[in-house]
């Protein structure tokens, strides 16, 4: 019951229900299904770590609560009533973790490399587009980005402030809808697009300086 | 080319499918006009596809075993509706006889009500069972209608005989009706783990020997007149 309580979020907002799938995949992992969690854990951690990483001052310690959720997961399984999908729900356990700890452990802010969402100069803007052109046609529709490119905006993602990040996170990197991110993360419809704006905007005046130092 | 120098917010919302009709035809009448924005929402798009190609950070190693380790320490527990459901049934059967106290035809109803209800608070709430309200429905009926049989069947054969039974012998009916709802349940809802299941339900086979043990005094009170007149 530890887990119900932490996870209440008082928001208004429907929620999507858990689908037949989410309740089938919850009927396996009951029956201790190595290979349903085994997947479960694939399709997860890397995002849950991403988030948690918004939260808390260091990678070590988002893996403690990732950790930490995925115990408080399987603990909450036997109660999840499928109010929620199974993903918004186990997200929520793990933002809730997370917050709380970087709140105890008075977490670092990271000091942004853009320091703010101001206009790029049109040259720059230029050398983005052609730049960023380029990359994108190097690589197959599919595939996903390797090398400096990766690395750059990692390093972008990195420097946002917390929430937006989270946003970012979410909507960008992991390809959820909006409704789920705002469910999670307790805002609105429209601060969540005013978050992924900002944010967005960043990384894309980021790639820009990388992009210009890439032509130089 | 006109410029408006700023980020407009207008991109995403347009992106992310929340402007207006009319806002939307702004939005593109503007784009027509102004070059930076053009640019700005061709680049935000490249930006999100670039994104969404970043692809999740590697899991490491000791990590995944970490979790891994957990869920195979993991013993999904029953829920607690079950622990408060065998108590509260045991009592109100031993108390019907002195509740109901003149009327046995009723007081035989309310028992085998009472017993259904009993198992029934067992059943709904098994974890993982599809839809509570449905699937716990449909298996509840199915393992009520096997578990309360033998235990019917024994009451009326004693009644028709006009002989009484000891209460062993209706509270062995009543635990082979609950094995039986056991069966019962298992191949009608499947999607329930057996070994979930069992230790879930022992509890149910206890709760309802002592309800037919108490079910038997009534049976015998039923019973005892029509034998001595007989």
């Amino acid at each position: 019951m530890k887990v119900d309580n932490t996870v209440a979020v008082a928001r208004e907002a429907p929620e999507p229900p858990a689908s037949g799938d989410d309740l089938a995949l919850v009927a396996r992992l009951l029956r201790k299904d190595e290979r349903t969690f085994s997947s479960l854990v694939d399709r997860h951690h890397g995002v849950m770590l991403r988030v948690a990483q918004t939260m808390v001052p260091s990678r070590a310690v988002a893996e403690e609560v990732v950790q930490e959720t995925w115990q408080a997961v399987l603990e909450g399984l036997p109660a999840f009533e499928g109010r929620s999908s199974l993903k918004t729900w186990m997200f929520r356990i793990l933002v809730n973790r997370a917050r709380t700890r970087g709140v105890r452990e008075q977490r670092s802010v990271p000091v942004g490399i853009v320091s703010d969402g101001d206009d790029a100069p049109e040259a720059i803007v230029r050398a983005l587009w052609s730049g960023g052109q380029s990359a994108v046609r190097a690589t197959p529709e599919t595939a996903l980005l390797d090398g400096e490119l990766r690395a750059a905006l990692e390093t972008a993602v990195e420097a946002l402030p917390e929430t937006m990040r989270a946003v970012l996170t979410m909507r960008d990197l992991a390809g959820w809808t909006a409704d789920e991110a705002c469910d999670v993360l307790g805002v609105t419809e429209a601060n969540q697009r005013v978050l992924l704006h900002r944010a967005r905007v960043r990384v894309r005046a980021a790639l820009n300086l990388y992009l210009e130092g890439k032509q130089a | 080319m006109a410029t408006c120098g700023q980020p407009s917010q207008r991109a995403t919302d347009y992106l992310e499918g929340a402007l207006s009709t009319a806002g939307r035809l702004a939005y593109f009448a503007h784009l027509a006009r102004c070059g930076d924005c053009r640019a700005e929402l061709r680049q935000l798009r490249l930006t999100v596809s670039l994104l969404g190609r970043v692809g999740p950070p590697p899991v490491s190693g000791p990590a995944r075993a970490d979790v891994m380790a957990s869920f195979r320490r993991w013993q999904p527990s029953a829920s607690t509706p079950a622990v408060h459901a065998v108590p509260l049934s045991v009592r109100l059967a031993s108390r019907l006889d002195r509740l109901l106290g003149g009327s046995r035809g009723l007081a035989a109803l309310a028992a085998v009500l009472l017993g259904s209800l009993g198992l029934a608070s067992l059943i709904r709430p098994v974890p993982g069972a599809a839809e509570p309200a449905l699937a716990g429905l449909e298996c509840m009926g199915t393992e009520l209608l096997a578990g309360l049989l033998p235990l019917a069947a024994v009451g009326v054969l004693a009644w028709q005989s006009r002989r009484a039974l000891s209460a062993n012998v209706f509270a062995v009916a009543a635990a082979l009706g609950a094995i039986a709802g056991q069966a019962a349940i298992h191949f009608t809802c499947p999607e329930i783990g057996m070994r979930l299941h069992v230790a879930f339900h022992v509890a149910g086979v206890l709760a309802a020997v002592l309800v037919g043990a108490a079910v038997s005094g009534l049976g015998n009170a039923l019973a005892r007149p029509r034998a001595a007149r007989g």
